[in-house]
């Protein structure tokens, strides 16, 4: 795995789906002045972001994954670097009690409900992205 | 037990031990008081009675006595006695008869006619008893007397020649004409004997009699024949009677000539002494005493108030014993009561724990069947997310061609399996409800095996490279009799369930016919089956896999059973892997089975 440049904003799609996360990296990929990264593994993702905990800006994952779960995986990321947008994603019904707990510890930035459109996916992203600019 | 209920229990027995041991110790002090009462009145009873059979008795023998006495006047009125024939033939008759007579009042020893000297003219008596004739009786008190007060006597005890302790009765042979004395006749009694006439004179043990002479000598002793003859003061009898001031006192009183009454006990037993003196005329010429041991006038109450006290005693004991057995049987059932308490509270329990069980278990049920819902919704959301993002992304203008075919396969990849999923779910929801319908024909399994794995093998290239899938078989015919697309679908599930957990290395089909049935199998290199799911395999909402529904071997099972067949998985022995098998039924000539299957379950 590189590093990559410390310039670079980095956003990364996880999902054990590959169509899901083939398609999501598709949409982002016209995103200007940004990286995108998919990963299906979520071990592998977090390694990722270790490695480059300065560059990243944003991960966007699915909440049900083998190995480590979208819950986790957020709560690891704000370990390494709390800056770091979470959004997770997750055909469940959001249950708004834990959304709201989880939200107010500041380990999810934002919810995505399956099916996720790609004009709701870009409304989100967006959002996360200057609030990210703000911090 | 309660400590409250202890206590009073403990009290009550306390209680009852009071009760029962006041009861005992009352009863026995009214007994005792009681038989004393009636002793008493029993006495008081004996003493009246033995006071007035003592009268009785004197005046008895004094009756007797007066009729010795007029037996011996009428003699002495005898012409030939009052022409002072004092012996003779004649006199000798009559003096015979006269004997006979008296001795149907009481053994009389002899009768003699004296002269007014004193001498013995004629005497009568029984054989072998000494003749008296010409003794001197002179100087005898009772000659003395007779000749002085001419009047009968009723002589003090003298011992005979022969031995025998005797009184006399002489009567004065009076003329009748100047009333001079002439002599006398005497008849002589044996003491003992005489008064052995009027009661007991010589058992010690029951009631007897005790008579004096005017000087206080022994005539008739039941309690000691020794005594007879000896004086009352005197040493020997006083020593007999421990010198007992009582009786010493009572004696004295009836020697005065009063009648009394006196208990006492020189040592032989308590004595019950009435006495009387015996009067001929206004005169006592002897005295009486009867004695009875008490304990004979007991004898009779004691064994009477005996019975009455053990009858009473006996009923205090069977109260006694009935309160006991009632306690006993309190007790008992009381510990029983206690004992189907704990056996109905247990009772409660088990089926109250039954119950929550059952809440428990339904709860699972209801959150199994929520959990369902969710997860159902889930992977239908899951699919149609891809196909909505790959049509939007298709309506960019600027697409490149591959991304476009790209985008079809994954449109079509998840319609597919958006449409299997829909299809398992109604799938489940007809086997719950009963409504599975089978679609019944006969074809070579063989072919649909081969079939299956081909278009799963394509399948699987698309994902995982590393995969490989074979089909071993044996028999090339294998026919049987069933529904096609279920069979099909099974074999897909089973093919799908190894797939999602074997990443890398192999899935292996094989088929073998086996005397009526094929056996099927499919056997991966995967992670295995959970322990902890094994037992709970082929449930409902059951799956350690994150992308199944947990409905696939539901169904499978299912559908195996429906044909006829059974199922079962395990893990390899000694690999890494499972293996999942079925068998179902081979279509034969005689195979009603196959026909008559057609609704799940």
């Amino acid at each position: 795995m590189l590093k990559e440049n410390t310039n670079s904003r980095i956003i990364s799609v996880i999902d054990d789906d590959i169509d899901i996360v083939t398609l999501f990296y598709d949409a982002l990929s016209s995103l200007s002045g940004i990286m995108v990264y998919k990963f299906t593994d979520p071990i592998i993702a977090l390694e990722h972001i270790k490695m480059n905990k300065e560059s990243y800006i944003l991960i966007l994952s699915d909440f049900r994954m083998p190995g480590l779960n979208g819950l986790e995986l957020a709560k690891k990321t704000k370990d390494i670097n709390k800056n770091i947008r979470t959004i997770l994603m997750t055909a469940f019904d959001i249950d708004d009690k834990l959304f709201d707990k989880h939200v107010k510890e500041g380990i999810i930035n934002g919810f995505l409900q399956k099916p996720v459109e790609i004009k709701a996916l870009f409304s989100e992203i967006s959002k996360q992205i200057s609030l990210n600019k703000e911090s | 037990m309660p400590f409250f209920t202890l206590n009073i229990m403990y009290i009550g027995v306390f209680l009852v031990i009071i009760i029962a041991a006041a009861s005992y110790a009352l009863f026995y002090f009214l007994q005792k008081d009681n038989e004393k009462t009636i002793r008493e009145s029993v006495f008081e009873q004996q003493l009246d009675r033995q006071s007035k059979s003592t009268e009785l008795i004197t005046q008895r023998i004094g009756s007797d006595l007066r009729l010795i006495t007029s037996m011996l006047k009428e003699m002495s009125d005898s012409i030939y006695l009052q022409n002072a024939m004092l012996s003779g033939d004649k006199i000798n008759n009559l003096l015979d008869e006269k004997f006979r007579q008296l001795n149907t009042v009481s053994r009389v020893d002899s009768v003699l006619i004296t002269d007014e000297n004193g001498i013995i003219t004629t005497q009568n008596s029984w054989k072998g008893l000494e003749t008296f004739v010409n003794i001197d009786l002179s100087e005898r008190e009772y000659m003395k007397v007779a000749r002085k007060t001419l009047q009968p006597v009723y002589s003090d005890g003298f011992t005979g020649i022969d031995g025998i302790y005797r009184i006399a009765v002489t009567v004065p042979i009076i003329s009748l004409e100047d009333g001079h004395y002439i002599g006398t006749i005497v008849a002589n009694l044996p003491a003992v004997e005489f008064f052995r006439n009027y009661g007991n004179v010589h058992d010690i043990d029951s009631q007897f009699l005790v008579s004096f002479d005017k000087k206080g000598y022994l005539l008739a002793v039941g309690a000691s024949g020794v005594l007879v003859g000896k004086n009352f003061f005197g040493n020997e009898t006083q020593i007999f009677i421990n010198h007992n001031p009582i009786l010493n006192n009572l004696t004295r009183t009836l020697l005065m000539g009063k009648a009394g009454s006196a208990t006492y006990d020189y040592g032989k037993g308590e004595r019950l002494n009435t006495q009387a003196p015996i009067l001929v005329g206004s005169e006592p010429v002897y005295f009486l005493q009867v004695v009875t041991p008490t304990d004979r006038i007991y004898s009779n109450i004691n064994s009477i108030l005996f019975t009455e006290g053990t009858k009473m005693f006996l009923l205090l004991i069977g109260t006694t014993l009935s309160i006991l057995v009632i306690v006993f049987i309190l007790r008992k059932w009381y510990s029983i009561l206690e004992d189907q308490v704990s056996k109905r509270t247990a009772e409660l329990n088990e089926s109250n724990y039954s119950l929550k069980v059952a809440n428990e278990s339904l709860k699972n049920k209801d959150e199994a069947q929520n959990q369902f819902i969710n997860v159902a919704a889930h992977e239908l959301r899951t699919p149609i997310q891809p196909i909505l993002n790959a049509i939007y992304l298709m309506e960019s203008s600027n697409l490149a061609p591959e991304k476009r075919s790209q985008y079809t396969d994954i449109i079509k990849r998840n319609t597919q399996k958006l449409s299997r999923l829909a299809e398992d779910i109604l799938d489940v929801t007809k086997i719950e409800s009963k409504t599975l319908k089978l679609v019944i024909e006969e074809f070579n399994l063989h072919d649909l095996i081969l079939s299956v794995v081909e278009e799963f093998r394509n399948n699987v290239r698309l994902v995982h490279s590393d995969l490989s899938v074979d089909y071993k078989f044996i028999d090339k015919s294998v026919l049987v009799k069933g529904d096609k697309s279920r069979l099909s679908q099974l074999m897909f599930i089973l093919l799908d369930n190894a797939g999602k957990f074997t990443k890398y290395g192999s899935i292996l089909v094989t088929s073998q016919v086996k005397s009526n049935n094929v056996q099927v199998t499919v056997e991966d290199t995967g992670s295995g089956i959970d322990q902890e799911i094994l037992p709970q395999l082929f449930k409902k909402f059951v799956t350690r896999s994150d992308r199944g529904t947990g409905l696939g071997l539901f169904i499978a099972k299912n559908i195996v059973e429906a044909h006829g067949g059974i199922i079962w998985a395990e893990n390899k022995p000694h690999q890494k892997g499972a293996i999942f098998m079925f068998t179902l039924p081979l279509r034969s000539a005689n195979d009603k089975y196959a026909d008559e299957v057609s609704t799940g379950e």
